[in-house]
């Protein structure tokens, strides 16, 4: 007899396999986003870029951790935060900036498993 | 006497956490569910559900949370519901900013579906005065 507690468990390992197989492209999604920051030339257009970025990177770290990817979703809430930055400081990143975006943008690519 | 909840009103754009939340307050919690995609979405539909709590996400497109928590205050009979924000913005700042705006609660996402349904009722039993 499956009792509530396991018909309720099914149910969320459907749902986070279902999740998971999305995760490539999400983080695809996140990559192009960050690419997108270094084809811009102008300042806006880096910002606007990096907004992109910013709400892809909130999505995923709002999601990840409640299907089981808890270092995802801290990766990816350290992109958000750094975007805001950028976003806050209006110039586009700086080299060292970029290089930590790439880092972030990276790690929720191994935390992915994708 | 901490009134009992019932229904519960979720507002969140992204439809794997509709479905895993409404998954986890209707089966888990046994409240009953509306979810919305927006914050346009819970104005229209929330004369006819009428919740006794909100639940609602802050980065949406469109109205965002803030802006749908602010529209709701605007409507007659939904001054005072609870409302509480889902979000993944962890800085402090941010926090101080949905308090200050009157919320009732702030849930961190990503959220454990199985504890859910009592963060909820934790808040619910806050705004009671218990």
């Amino acid at each position: 007899m499956v009792t509530d507690k396991e018909a309720f468990a099914d149910k969320l390992k459907a749902l986070k396999d279902s999740y998971d197989a999305q995760l490539g492209g999400r983080v695809d999604a996140l990559e192009n986003a960050f690419s997108a920051i270094g084809a811009t030339g102008d300042a806006a257009g880096k910002i606007a870029a990096a907004g992109q970025l910013l709400e892809l990177a909130y999505k995923i770290a709002g999601s990840a951790g409640t299907f089981g990817h808890q270092k995802l979703s801290a990766a990816a809430s350290d992109l958000e935060i750094l975007c805001g930055r950028v976003i806050k400081d209006g110039q586009g990143p700086s080299p060292d900036i970029n290089k930590e975006l790439a880092e972030f943008v990276a790690a929720c690519r191994t935390f992915s498993g994708a | 006497m901490v009134p009992e909840l019932n229904k519960i009103l979720c507002v969140e754009d992204e439809a794997d956490i509709q479905i895993v939340a409404k998954l986890a307050l209707e089966s888990v919690g046994n409240f009953t569910v509306h979810m919305c995609s927006s914050g346009s979405d819970a104005l229209v539909d929330l004369p006819s559900f009428d919740p006794e709590i909100i639940l609602l996400d802050v980065m949406m497109p469109g109205m965002d949370g803030p802006d749908s928590f602010k529209a709701i205050r605007q409507l007659a009979g939904y001054e005072n519901v609870p409302i509480i924000f889902m979000t993944a913005k962890v800085m402090e700042k941010d926090r101080e900013y949905y308090r200050s705006l009157g919320a009732a609660g702030i849930i961190a996402k990503p959220f454990d579906p199985m504890a859910l349904p009592d963060q909820i009722r934790e808040i619910w039993g806050q705004h009671h005065g218990h």
